[in-house]
């Protein structure tokens, strides 16, 4: 069994950002992180919304607030994945896929978000869910990719610089939510091209290993049908928050706290992606963790 | 790829480390999240059983990726008996990964 004074469940930006705060006011700190520290922000190929670095790659930025909290002292557990807690008592406990148990004063839950899948069950194997991973294999072919946000214009971009020849971008809603500055990049290079009001209504494997998908247009009912080699999809994320069903006051899966980052369980905090609220960006998780570290560190004080 | 004692492979080395080693040689990339996982993955199973690690970065080595069937990272190859005795494509857990190591 570890003992900390604070628990940070999930390594993303909130957790680490919370990190900084506990171990700056001498807490014992530790988080816990299910793949590795980073998060979603991990995933995304250029960062130009946080303040000091007008373009960076989110990986660069994730390592150097990892580097700052690893500097700090907090231990950091990666590959590490909560399955169970009990946060009936006054030590809050936590129970890993490694087998291990850690008590904690108070626990800050930044478990964040996951990529929702493809929508459609399919035998087709080339279903992705990261362009720097599985791009690379695309160069000189043809995608399909689910979903005009951010996620959606930002891949499709990388994919054509990788050398995909041709994206296609399938957008459910009438319009794309994409910032207008990469959807202009994007329409500009001539090897994107972008259908709204459509939705993925099947896709089959081919025998030479490409894809049948069928594309209905929600506006007029047309369908479309068009051979893929490949699908790459980013249509959104859902909140991580199974080990705390039955624990946790959750909406639609999200956990709901107060605006002082509570739950409804003292010494249980919430902050980042996975609780409810309207706006989720890198900072807005870095506010949250703020908040939070600095309430579990009240708490814990009041506890002692 | 940061997990400690990991020897850096290329086309003029890889041979001989497979002639030579038994282990696990990642196939991997830069900036490429899921690799990352499995980098710390491998870090942790080889800490529980004696293994000899190795990395591959396939956008330098793209014969050696061809060579051992592998078109997407990461991609974690089995060396036993001196050849590529099994290879896989994706994430896995340190308990899927030492099943697989010892099954194989």
């Amino acid at each position: 069994m570890k003992t900390y004074d604070l628990v940070i469940v999930g390594g993303g930006v909130c957790g680490m950002t919370a990190a900084v705060y506990a171990a700056r006011a001498s807490l014992s700190a530790c988080i816990l992180e299910k793949d590795v520290c980073g998060g979603l922000v991990n995933w995304t190929h250029t960062v130009e919304n946080f303040p000091s670095h007008k373009s960076i790659h989110g990986m660069d930025l994730m390592s150097l607030c990892r580097e700052q909290v690893e500097e700090l002292g907090v231990s950091i557990e990666e590959v590490e994945d909560v399955e169970r807690v009990d946060f009936s008592g006054a030590e809050k406990r936590l129970f890993t896929s490694s087998g291990e148990e850690y008590t904690a004063g108070a626990v800050i839950v930044a478990t964040g978000r996951k990529p929702r899948p493809l929508p459609v069950q399919t035998s087709f194997e080339r279903v992705h869910y990261c362009s720097v991973c599985d791009g690379a294999a695309y160069r000189g072919k043809n995608v399909i990719v689910i979903g005009g946000g951010n996620s959606g214009f930002d891949e499709s971009l990388y994919l054509t610089g990788l050398g995909v020849s041709h994206v296609h971008i399938v957008e459910a809603f009438p319009t794309c939510i994409a910032a207008a500055s990469t959807q202009d990049k994007a329409r500009a290079g001539g090897k994107i091209s972008v259908s709204v009001s459509t939705e993925l209504v099947s896709v089959a494997a081919l025998p030479d290993g490409r894809g049948r998908v069928l594309l209905r247009n929600t506006a007029t009912g047309a369908e479309d049908v068009e051979e893929t080699d490949g699908i790459f999809c980013f249509i959104g994320q859902s909140p991580n928050t199974r080990p705390f069903e039955g624990e946790l006051d959750l909406k639609d899966g999200y956990i709901r706290v107060n605006a002082d980052m509570e739950t409804r369980i003292p010494g249980v905090f919430a902050a980042g992606d996975v609780i409810v609220k309207k706006w989720r960006q890198i900072t807005t998780a870095m506010g949250d963790a703020t908040i939070a570290a600095l309430q579990a560190e009240k708490y814990l004080r009041a506890m002692k | 790829m940061s997990v400690e004692n990991v020897t850096r492979l290329d086309s003029s080395s890889f041979d001989d480390f497979v002639r030579s080693h038994e282990g696990i040689v990642l196939f991997h990339k830069k900036l490429c999240p899921h690799c990352k996982v499995m980098e710390t993955v491998l870090g942790k199973v080889a800490a529980q059983i004696p293994m000899s690690l190795a990395a591959v970065d396939s956008e330098e080595e793209p014969a050696l990726m061809e060579k051992v069937g592998a078109e997407r990272v990461p991609t974690l190859a089995l060396i036993r008996g001196g050849e590529v005795r099994a290879v896989f494509t994706g994430i896995r857990n340190p308990r899927e990964v030492m099943a697989w190591y010892q099954g194989n």
